[in-house]
């Protein structure tokens, strides 16, 4: 979806959302957000690597360096990043962190 | 297939979608119901045995359950377990007929983190739904959804099985969905349970399958728990995996703790083990003989030489087990016709030979049990 890649800033801090869990899998891993109640999948081993560290490190461009990920290849994970950013596993700095399981 | 595809059919480590049974004892006798159930099963798994699957669950990384029955409801130690599952992280979302949300137990629920509820309806008026789960249900259902609606229980599911008689009300289901802030769901009758006998009468016309798919295809916020990938083969995917996933990104445990290889193959030759055994659960979908043969590469059979079999992969294998074709015969609901003319050639061939159920559990005819048409092979 060409749509959502606006939403994702490479040029800023992200890290996962604080009640999503990640199970490893033999393509990646599942991600389920206790929140939301979404479930989605990490297609690669590297996006998982990523997102994992994406939180350690200044912003997401410095993330993709250090877990030593092609250039070439940047434009397909901020694609697959920025979707994550849409069903809220990402989250910025603006994030306000959970703390009360109130019902909506 | 994609790869993504390829690696699910191979199997996981941990299901994506467990489905639990919690009792077989329903205080109802719906005539599709899945699992034949009515009357409590003396087997059933004790209170300490369930924590035990609720720990283990957690371990294996399963985030949510899909809580069943029977009505879930009528064990008694329903909200202890429910509490256990809450305090180990995983989430619960539980499939209700709604008897036993009251006032207050929905106030209860509404404490809840992590709980979901899926409530069953059948038909948009009493005559369609009471048809098929029992005379005054309707009215109870909907008492039911007030009472959530009443205890800010936010958004619930609310989920019809699509039949002859009720898929031509899908717009009003999504409208009284609204009405109640809840999320609509519609999933595929499949012939399983009390339903081999009564899906040739029931289930949806070859019409409006086709009908309900570009309804589905202009919604794809109705949750259809990936029932109508058969449908797919009719063009654009629908949403979801598309697969098959039984044994290999879900099963089931029934109320005794037999593992069987999807909620709708109830059925001896589709049990992979017992959460009882040594090893428990995990032991049984890692390694059990029945879930790594169905993870092996399948033959698309009669369906060879179909260009949309990639789309559909052949449809749903229970819906061809309990209608008595082979498994590698196409879904006998095929958008192209071909299921109807393998069921056709299997009766001018001396008739169907109907798998039976199991392990019934269906009350004695009488007992709030409507006579069913029954067809013995």
């Amino acid at each position: 979806m060409t749509t959502t890649v606006s939403v994702f800033d490479a040029d800023r801090h992200w890290r996962l959302h604080e009640r999503v869990a990640l199970r490893p899998e033999p393509f990646g891993a599942l991600a389920y957000h206790y929140g939301n109640r979404r479930l989605t999948f990490l297609r690669s081993p590297d996006l998982v690597t990523l997102v994992e560290t994406m939180g350690d490190q200044p912003t997401a461009r410095a993330a993709f360096e250090a877990a030593g990920i092609n250039p070439k290849r940047w434009p397909s994970f901020e694609k697959a990043l920025a979707s994550l950013v849409v069903g809220q596993f990402l989250v910025d700095d603006n994030h306000i962190p959970f703390t009360d399981p109130a019902r909506g | 297939m994609t790869s993504l595809k390829n690696q699910l059919a191979a199997g996981l480590n941990s299901p994506i979608c467990l489905t639990w049974e919690w009792t077989y004892a329903c205080n109802l006798q719906c005539v599709h119901c899945l699992s034949s159930s009515g009357r409590r099963d003396p087997n059933e798994l004790s209170t300490e045995e369930m924590k035990g699957i609720v720990d283990q669950i957690a371990e294996m990384q399963i985030f949510y359950v899909n809580i069943g029955g029977g009505e879930p409801m009528l064990r008694p130690d329903f909200f202890e377990i429910m509490e256990y599952c809450v305090e180990k992280g995983v989430g619960v979302k539980f499939s209700t007929n709604g008897s036993r949300i009251t006032a207050e137990s929905a106030k209860r629920l509404a404490g809840m983190d992590y709980v979901d509820i899926q409530i069953s309806l059948d038909g948009i008026d009493e005559a369609t739904n009471d048809a098929i789960r029992g005379d005054g249900v309707y009215a109870r259902v909907r008492e039911a959804m007030n009472h959530l609606r009443d205890a800010n229980f936010g958004s619930f599911k609310m989920s019809v099985v699509m039949t002859r008689q009720n898929v031509a009300q899908v717009n009003e289901y999504e409208a009284l969905a609204n009405e109640y802030g809840a999320e609509l769901r519609l999933t595929r009758f499949r012939p399983s349970g009390r339903g081999i006998d009564t899906w040739h009468e029931l289930h949806p016309t070859s019409q409006q399958q086709v009908d309900l798919y570009n309804w589905l295809l202009a919604r794809p916020h109705v949750l259809t728990g990936d029932s109508f990938f058969h449908l797919s083969a009719l063009g654009e995917p629908l949403p979801g995996l598309n697969l098959c996933g039984a044994g290999r990104v879900v099963c089931l445990i029934d109320p005794v703790g037999d593992v069987y290889a999807c909620p709708f193959v109830l059925h001896d030759e589709f049990k992979a083990g017992s959460v009882r055994e040594e090893g428990g659960f995990a032991a049984v979908w890692r390694s059990s003989e029945l879930f790594t043969s169905l993870r092996e590469p399948t033959s698309a059979g009669a369906c060879g030489s179909c260009g949309a079999y990639d789309a559909c992969g052949g449809g749903c294998m229970a819906t061809k087990f309990f209608t008595g074709l082979p498994l590698d015969a196409p879904d006998p609901e095929c958008v192209f016709g071909h299921g109807e003319e393998a069921l056709a050639a299997l009766e001018a061939n001396g008739g169907a030979v109907r798998p039976s159920v199991s392990k019934d559990h269906s009350k004695p005819i009488g007992v709030g049990r409507k006579r069913i048409p029954v067809t013995i092979a």
